[in-house]
């Protein structure tokens, strides 16, 4: 069993402020402290289960800044076998149908026979949702979100628990596949410093958008339907009151106005 | 048929169903897609897909629809990706219309990107709002940059525009003379890539944040069992729903159903009570259409102060009690 994993690095919580938005549209994050996305842990714990039970390999993707190159080192300690960054300036500014049309690129490139291609469900950062299912369709492949449980069965088959707005479902999904995986999954590991010492010697290959034989108009900004065209700080429309005095007071004032004191009645 | 519309790029809203009852945020797409294309003189379009479901067609004509494509086959009675994002992309083909709209649920967001990849076009998530403007962009905005910011994001090359949107980030409206029309269409179905075994119903205990007139919420800054004991306890003497921020589900505190913001409910009561919640936009914006909006918060800076109406500057322990009391006297009197 060939398993791909997809993993995104995003800026640590409390990193956010430090971001700019250049005049292209493209986020300036040079500097800011990464992590991996936390579902996307999820993903390759799975993945790594997967090859303990039926051996094969494991390979991690990503697209991002050479920054990111340290955060696949975590990968390859978790367990992953073998980890592929896809970095280039033409890959600046994607949006998820550019990310997912390199990814797509770099695994069929990279691995070719594989199996299954795990994603984490949403990134913290944009957290769109939408790389999973369109990194399918440019691999041809089927795709489930929203997993909660996968369990490889006899034949090429795996049988996925997906959640729904009223219940769950049970499919059983033939292979390649795509899957969006939920923090539910599982547990992910934690490695050790032997699991980190025995990843050192694993390689991590940075492939460029000529590597993937994806040319400019089809990578990052010009490969992108979507445009960023305006950003704007949105007007406050509150009155903004700051209520005084003793608490009691404040209380007090507080269900005396009107639009408070209508409700209580 | 479906593209007799002389070169007009009409408005499609994909519909969900369940059990022959369309899902509210559907209807609230087909309302905002009528006021848009009332604007330019354009048709809006329900897709409805299923099997046996014909009769949910009269809803969504007086919801606002003109036209509702009606694709039926047994294989297409719950939702699959492998059916569903095909069949849509064959229609989109026929009849080019302008922009899509799905509501971001489960299916949604599972569908709306996929049909997106296929026909290689632009697919924004959760916008709170839509636009359209005279050449047919459609102007979609979403919060950008951790929520400090609005951003205006445009499809300018490729159609459709695809867009989801959140439940309760429109409203749903009612058309009870409005006339349609149910155009059917037999789906050409492809291949199967995967079997699926079974759907197990569970009965969710629908939230109650959507209809109460008052909504309490906790945040980060609310971060122990007696606290959440005295925010249930204000919810209840004022009648309302208990919901919260981000923090306040991942920590366990609430469920996920009860998270309010951006990748939540949006809800519009008369009274929300931000307790121990910073008021970061990404939150901010599943309440901005509240009426009245309070605040308590320890830190005099907290964001919230500036978007909110009233604000109690206090540590929450010592606020709360002090309200539930006053909200209790002033009931007896
Ligand atoms: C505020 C904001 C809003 C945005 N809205 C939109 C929008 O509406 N439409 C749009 O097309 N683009 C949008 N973008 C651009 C989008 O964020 C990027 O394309 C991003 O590279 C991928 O999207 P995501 O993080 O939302 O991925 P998601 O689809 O949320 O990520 C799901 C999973 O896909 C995998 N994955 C995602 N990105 C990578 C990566 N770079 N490398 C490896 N694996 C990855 C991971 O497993 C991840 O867990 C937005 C960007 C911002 C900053
Ligand atoms: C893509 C994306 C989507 C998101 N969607 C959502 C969403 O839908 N909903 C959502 O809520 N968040 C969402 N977030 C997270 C959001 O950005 C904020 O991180 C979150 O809203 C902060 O929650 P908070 O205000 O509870 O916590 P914090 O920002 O940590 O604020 C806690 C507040 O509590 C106050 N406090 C502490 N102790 C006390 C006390 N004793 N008494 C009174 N006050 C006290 C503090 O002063 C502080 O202001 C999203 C983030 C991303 C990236």
């Amino acid at each position: 069993m060939h398993v791909a994993v997809c993993v995104k690095m995003v800026p640590a919580p409390g990193q956010w402020s430090r971001i700019v938005f250049r005049d292209d549209g493209s986020l300036q994050r040079e500097g800011i402290e990464l992590i991996i996305n936390p579902v996307d842990r999820n993903a390759l714990e799975e993945a790594l289960k997967i090859r303990q039970a039926r051996g094969g390999t494991v390979a991690v993707f990503s697209m991002g800044p050479p920054s990111c190159l340290e955060h696949l080192r975590e990968a390859l300690a978790m367990g992953a076998d073998r980890a592929f960054l896809l970095s280039d300036r033409n890959f600046a500014g994607a949006d998820t149908l550019a990310t997912s049309r390199a990814l797509a690129a770099g695994i069929k490139k990279e691995m070719p026979g594989f199996d299954l291609v795990l994603c984490g469900s949403a990134s913290i950062d944009s957290g769109t949702a939408q790389v999973g299912p369109q990194l399918a369709a440019y691999l041809g492949a089927a795709h489930l979100t929203e997993a909660f449980s996968i369990s490889v069965g006899e034949q090429n088959c795996f049988q996925v628990r997906t959640a729904g707005s009223h219940g769950y479902f049970v499919t059983d999904l033939r292979k390649p596949a795509v899957i969006s995986v939920t923090k539910q999954l599982n547990k992910p590991r934690i490695p050790t410093l032997f699991d980190i010492m025995a990843s050192c010697n694993k390689e991590i290959i940075i492939l460029s958008s000529a590597e993937l034989s994806l040319p400019k108009s089809e990578s990052g900004l010009e490969g992108s339907p979507t445009k960023v065209r305006e950003l704007f700080f949105s007007p406050a429309r509150r009155l903004a009151r700051i209520l005084e005095g003793s608490m009691e007071d404040r209380v007090e004032e507080l269900l005396r106005q009107p639009g408070v004191a209508g409700v209580l009645k | 048929m479906i593209g007799d519309i002389e070169g007009k790029e009409n408005l499609w809203v994909f519909v969900e169903q369940f059990k022959g009852v369309p899902k509210q945020v559907s209807l609230e797409l087909i309302a905002k897609a009528r006021m848009l294309a009332d604007r330019f003189g354009l048709r809006v379009a329900a897709l409805l897909i299923g099997d046996n479901v014909r009769n949910v067609s009269p809803v969504l004509i007086n919801a606002g629809a003109d036209d509702v494509f009606l694709l039926e086959d047994p294989l297409l009675s719950q939702y699959r990706s492998d059916f569903y994002a095909p069949v849509i992309l064959d229609l989109i083909r026929k009849g080019k219309p302008g922009a899509v709209f799905f509501g971001a649920t489960p299916i949604g967001r599972d569908l709306a990107p996929a049909v997106a990849a296929l026909a290689e076009t632009g697919c924004t998530a959760d916008c709170i709002d839509l636009e359209l403007t005279e050449n047919g962009a459609l102007l979609q905005t979403v919060p950008a940059f951790g929520g400090r910011m609005m951003a205006v994001i445009v499809t300018p090359e490729r159609r459709p525009q695809i867009a989801t949107v959140r439940l309760g980030v429109f409203q749903q409206a009612w058309f009870p003379e409005h006339n349609g029309r149910v155009v059917d269409i037999s789906p050409q179905l492809t291949q199967a890539k995967f079997d699926l075994v079974e759907f197990v119903e569970e009965s969710l205990q629908p939230s109650l944040l959507f209809s109460a007139r008052v909504v309490v919420a906790g945040g980060a800054g609310v971060d122990s069992r007696e606290g959440w004991e005295l925010l249930r306890e204000l919810a209840g003497v004022l009648q309302g729903a208990l919901g919260g921020s981000r923090p306040a589900l991942d920590n366990g505190w609430i469920r996920e159903s009860q998270m309010i913001g951006h990748s939540g409910s949006t809800i519009r009561p008369d009274l929300y009570i931000a307790v121990g919640i910073s008021g970061d936009v990404l939150h901010m914006v599943g309440v901005q259409d509240a009426k009245v909006i309070v605040a308590v918060n320890s830190d005099s800076r907290a964001p919230i102060f500036s978007n909110s109406d009233y604000g109690i500057i206090g540590d929450y322990r010592e606020v709360i009690p002090v309200l539930i009391n006053a909200v209790k006297k002033k009931q007896r009197s």
